[in-house]
């Protein structure tokens, strides 16, 4: 079988974060991974943001515009790969950051394709069975039920962090800030994404006692949590922190609207990029 | 492939029926000599996570001791090989990555960047040592975690069932562990525990020299390897008790033991004892079975021997010659079954009653002169220091039991002769202090400096 790093074909590849998002979605569709391990503009810009991604060059006709190549090509397949496999950022980060060079990345591209049996054993996998190129993976099982989920968040839990990383520790700001933010702009995907954000975040053992009364508000309020009986509570202003605040009305209605959904998401994304981004 | 033999090898040809004293055989697995084509490759290339504690508990001798080995090993490895090393104490910190062993005073210098600081998430280092192997992982490659500590975890799991079930699942998944116990109060339990469970090997000691031999010892035999994951089973027939010998207080009258690694050329030993009942049939005493894993990871089954012997009578049986070689590696279980209580005494603080036992042990009747030594070592050992006594006792009895043999029966009643032992591959070598090296090593220089993994 022909090596996953030789059917890349990407010698020619030179484009913009859109074009690389849509290169790598595809090549890893045609070689068979799931459509969980798609990417788009706004998760190269997070990477690149993140520093698994080398900087790009500058267009030469326009400043402005960042062209990706075959570096970025490999270091996106292999993050997508990985992070899908239950790697968190910050060994995904190190692992590309000692192998710059295309070379060392068609090289660990080929021999990170397949899981190995201590790496399904050893890592936090969702989904290690099916990433093997001789069985393309299903569509994750989850599907947002649009009819539950009147207003659409996103996340993707395979970049949230490894919440025992003692790096993680260090960055948990930024991380779930980061997170958070893509949750709050994206256009695309269910409310279920940040409930299982929020419980991952209140695993943790170093919260705030301000910061855990505010994920647990959040959770009680998330539509799409079936079986939970409605909360019925008064909130104005939620401070999640010292370098957090979230402002939410919705006066003890059961079920809030669309637009106040839309609203808490908002409020919540504006208070964290006011003061972080 | 080549099929190793299993040999019934008994103290005297022939049994005394519902005797008061127990009836002892010797079982060998032994494997035949290495292929020519296997001789050509040395090893295959090693994956190697080097994980350091940097505790506190650490400082001083036994982080320098931890650092040079590491460097030592690092200095050992081949081109092809890889190493990642990781260093805890509380946190876990990936000093490196696994990278391919090209730059050697690069990573000397990572290494001895590393100090002792906080507590102990042994386990943590531990998983990170593997999580950094995990995915590369392959059946041409050679995984393996060397956990270098004092071994007082204090942070993290610390339950060391627990902790043994996950070296264990590792070592299923192909990453074995060795663990070696640094300075003066390291838990030998844990360390041993997970070596045996890792399917690695324990060791420890005091500097980098007495480390050297022991990890020259653990990289001959993964280059050597021919099955491992061998374990011993054995069956009384009607109305025969059999047990095997060599841990009584911790396993009690185990019929089944892990022996470990066998290399090609060499043989694994365990001594069955027998009770015989007046009902036994002669024809089919025991039936002794053996498992094990072939490089390829399958497993393989060798069995069953049955034991039979003639039935004499009490004049014929106290005639009846005894093989002195036999009864020398017999012994070698006796007396590891021996010390095990003797360091019962001494972790209770009960040392006249230890110096005591090993004056009865060393008045034992046809002791060979290697077990003899091993006793007087241990028993000076206990009037100066009763803490490494203990530990020496442990990983002493251990390694009586466990450790590879030679493929011939030969020289084991024989007096010990140091330049003889010298020549020896190191796996098969015979050490009095299993803490200590048993010779001075030549002085360092360069970068081919240290041991040598390809051995």
């Amino acid at each position: 079988m022909l090596k996953l790093s030789a059917q890349l074909n990407d010698e020619e590849f030179l484009g913009t974060a859109e074009d690389l998002a849509a290169f790598v979605s595809d090549k890893l569709a045609s070689l068979g991974f799931g459509d969980r391990h798609r990417s788009t503009e706004r998760l190269v810009r997070f990477y690149a943001y993140e520093g698994l991604l080398s900087k790009p060059e500058r267009a030469p006709d326009d400043r402005r515009k960042a062209n990706f190549g075959p570096l970025q090509v490999r270091q996106l397949l292999l993050a997508r790969l990985l992070a899908e496999r239950g790697w968190d950022l910050d060994r995904i980060r190190t692992l590309l950051h000692d192998n710059r060079e295309v070379s060392q990345l068609n090289k660990l591209i080929d021999e990170l394709a397949t899981p190995t049996e201590a790496e399904k054993l050893f890592f936090r996998t969702r989904s290690s069975d099916a990433d093997t190129l001789s069985e393309p993976s299903p569509v994750r099982s989850y599907k947002p039920d649009r009819s539950l989920s009147p207003v659409l968040f996103s996340a993707r839990d395979s970049e949230m962090p490894d919440m025992s990383s003692p790096k993680f520790r260090r960055k948990t700001s930024y991380s779930t800030v980061q997170q958070l933010r893509q949750i709050a702009d994206s256009e695309e995907s269910p409310a279920e994404a940040l409930r299982m954000m929020i419980k991952k975040e209140m695993a943790r053992d170093d919260l705030t006692p301000a910061a855990r009364n505010l994920f647990e508000q959040l959770l009680a309020f998330n539509p799409t949590t079936r079986g939970d009986e409605p909360k019925t509570e008064r909130w104005t202003k939620l401070r999640l922190a010292h370098w957090c605040e979230a402002h939410f009305n919705i006066d003890s209605r059961i079920t809030p609207t669309k637009d106040e959904l839309q609203e808490i998401v908002d409020n919540f994304s504006k208070a964290l990029m006011n003061k972080y981004l | 492939m080549n099929q190793p033999k299993i040999e019934i090898l008994p103290l005297k040809k022939g049994f005394l029926r519902a005797a008061a004293d127990a009836t002892h055989v010797l079982v060998r697995l032994v494997a035949p000599a290495k292929p020519a084509d296997v001789t050509e490759t040395p090893r295959a290339p090693l994956d190697l996570a080097l994980v350091i504690d940097r505790s506190s508990s650490m400082s001083g001798r036994p982080i320098a001791a931890a650092l040079e080995s590491a460097v030592r090993i690092v200095r050992g490895l081949r081109d092809d090989d890889r190493v990642t090393i990781v260093a805890f104490d509380d946190h876990i910190e990936v000093v490196q990555s696994l990278i391919a062993v090209t730059d050697r005073e690069a990573l000397a210098l990572r290494i001895n960047a590393i100090d002792a600081r906080g507590s102990t998430n042994l386990f943590g280092g531990w998983e990170e040592g593997v999580k950094q192997l995990a995915p590369f992982t392959r059946k041409d490659r050679i995984a393996r975690v060397i956990l270098l500590s004092d071994g007082q975890a204090n942070q993290g799991l610390l339950n060391e069932q627990e902790i043994f079930a996950q070296v264990a699942k590792a070592a299923g998944a192909g990453i074995t562990t060795s663990t070696v116990g640094l300075g003066h109060g390291f838990n030998e339990s844990l360390m041993t525990g997970m070596a045996s469970a890792g399917e690695g090997v324990a060791n420890f000691g005091q500097t980098a020299d007495d480390l050297d031999e022991a990890f020259e010892e653990q990289f001959a035999i993964i280059s050597n390897s021919f099955l491992r994951q061998v374990k011993v089973s054995v069956q009384g027939g009607s109305d025969v008790q059999v047990r095997l010998v060599g841990e009584i207080l911790e396993n009690g009258a185990t019929r089944s033991r892990k022996l470990g690694t066998l290399p090609w050329d060499a043989s694994l030993v365990a001594v069955i004892e027998l009770k015989i009942g007046s009902l036994a049939k002669a024809d089919a005493l025991a039936a002794v079975n053996f498992e094990a894993i072939t490089k390829e990871g399958e497993l393989v089954k060798f069995g069953p021997a049955l034991i039979a012997l003639p039935e004499v009578d009490l004049a014929a049986f106290s005639v009846l010659p005894v093989d002195a070689d036999v009864s020398a590696l017999i012994d070698e279980a006796v007396v590891a079954e021996k010390i095990e209580v003797i360091e019962a005494l001494t972790r209770s603080h009960k040392f006249t009653e230890a110096k005591l036992a090993f004056e009865e042990l060393l008045k034992r009747p046809g002791l060979s002169d290697w077990a003899k030594q091993k006793i007087e070592y241990l028993k000076r050992l206990l009037d100066e220091d009763a803490v490494m006594a203990a530990k020496e006792m442990r990983y002493g009895r251990t390694r009586m039991m466990s450790q590879t043999k030679e493929s011939t029966m030969a020289c084991y009643s024989m007096d010990v002769d140091d330049s003889v032992e010298a020549m020896k591959a190191s796996y098969l070598r015979r050490k009095r202090a299993v803490g200590q090296a048993s010779k001075p090593k030549p002085p360092q220089g360069g970068t081919t400096g240290g041991q040598t993994p390809q051995a």
